[in-house]
């Protein structure tokens, strides 16, 4: 394809949307590497978009943020207060007052123009400094679960493969004293984009209930803790998960000895 | 702070796919959880930072409103669809009035972003919803984005232009 058939194809509104088919997503990023220019396509079609959002925005009301805020706990960030040197120069060959209005002008004009550059890198320094608060935050995650499964009430409980997945490893880290369950992920089976793992407790004389659905990026992590399970399962899931599980997909059955 | 410039949008879109305002605003904030918690794997090279945390917003939105919990929730309130839009003028940071642009795209073309990119449909769900063929799906996601660009681009140039122009006269007035 050369560009105006992929600008015509109206696969580059699709990829934007994250709406492609891997094959159609190849095309893209060869048709980007072969014609750079396509990166400004791609810049305008994201810019409508947020446009398109904006509209349609709703307001928070300020204690979502003030939650937030509490969950988040963001270290305070030092103000750089430098100001720039003013060089004073009171020569002129026109005349101090008509000097300075076009330099006025002048600056406004260039403020305007470098408008766009300095959003963009007020946004990379928001994403940095989110960046290094979010590292934080991990290593407090970390750290409490580090000191869940190495609580003395806390056991292990290791998950038994069905048939169809062998290849299965999973244990469960549970105290019942405190009421927390963390999963440890070994091994799990491939499942394809559009489906999730999902967590089940089962017990005597009611239907399984469902809890955590996850996609099986972490290997440690935290699962809800239910009351008198006699076993928690996991099965693959269409997407987000369901209200009841596919039995043709268990994966694995974890006993609570 | 990254949430000032961008809860409202998101909120817009966590509300039209859970339509409950009070559910919606608690999946923004566990959505930037998700956001602040995953920011590493952020790839600039993959699309914009807006994409990005719309798709995590989106996808726990879509995730609530498949669980039970939302389930219960539905039964025990109104199923009555409530619209919440901003009522003021919307300027872009570029001064642009985005509510105009709006105006000049037709409402076929609104209907079918609102239902892909707005609530998450992908575009069989869409074809079904809205009644028209996949391929029409495509067809008018490409020509509401291609509008969109086309207005943005030329309400931008006559902005800087205007700007420009003004300069050029204050300095010619006052040497004259």
């Amino acid at each position: 394809m050369n560009i105006a058939d992929i600008r015509e194809s109206g696969l580059l509104e699709l990829y934007v949307l994250n709406e492609v088919s891997e094959d159609d997503r190849r095309i893209v990023l060869a048709a980007i590497e072969k014609y750079p220019e396509l990166k400004k396509d791609i810049q305008e079609i994201e810019y409508s978009l947020l446009q398109y959002a904006k509209v349609h925005s709703v307001m928070p009301s300020s204690g979502t943020k003030a939650k937030l805020l509490q969950n988040l706990d963001p270290p305070p960030v030092s103000q750089n207060t430098a100001k720039p040197d003013n060089t004073k120069n009171r020569r002129s060959f026109f005349g101090p007052f008509v000097t300075a209005l076009i330099i006025g002008l002048g600056s406004i004009a260039a403020l305007f123009f470098t408008r766009n550059e300095m959003q963009q890198l007020s946004t990379e320094y928001e994403n940095e400094k989110i960046l290094c608060d979010s590292l934080k935050l991990a290593e407090q995650q970390r750290q409490e679960i580090f000191a869940g499964i190495t609580n003395p009430n806390s056991k292990i409980l290791v998950g038994d493969a069905t048939e169809n997945y062998e290849e299965t490893v999973v244990y469960i880290h549970n105290n019942p004293s405190s009421g927390k369950n963390y999963l440890q992920i070994k091994e799990l089976p491939n499942i394809a984009s559009d489906q999730s793992y999902q967590l089940w407790s089962l017990k005597d004389g009611v239907d399984p209930i469902p809890l955590d659905v996850f996609q099986g990026g972490d290997s440690l992590f935290e699962i809800q803790f239910e009351e008198n399970t006699n076993a928690y399962a996991i099965t693959i899931e269409p997407l987000g998960g369901q209200s009841s599980p596919t039995l043709e997909q268990l994966i694995t059955v974890i006993p609570v000895s | 702070m990254l949430y000032d410039d961008y809860s409202p949008a998101l909120l817009g879109v966590i509300v039209r796919i859970v339509n409950d305002k009070e559910l919606a605003e608690e999946i923004l904030q566990k959505s930037f959880l998700k956001i602040w918690q995953n920011i590493d794997s952020y790839d600039s090279a993959k699309g914009s930072f807006f994409t990005w945390i719309l798709t995590i917003a989106r996808h726990s939105a879509i995730d609530e409103v498949r669980s039970k919990r939302f389930e219960n929730l539905e039964k025990t309130n109104s199923l009555e669809t409530t619209v919440y839009e901003l009522d003021h003028t919307i300027l872009s940071s570029d001064g642009i009035d985005v509510n105009k642009l709006l105006s000049a795209l037709d409402q076929k073309y609104k209907d079918v972003l609102d239902v892909v990119y707005l609530q998450g449909y992908s575009h069989s769900e869409a074809a079904k919803k809205l009644d028209i063929p996949l391929g029409t799906v495509k067809t008018r996601i490409k020509k509401a984005l291609s509008t969109l660009r086309s207005q943005l681009i030329t309400e931008k140039t006559l902005f800087r232009n205007g700007m420009l122009l003004l300069i050029l006269i204050s300095i010619t007035a006052l040497w004259q």
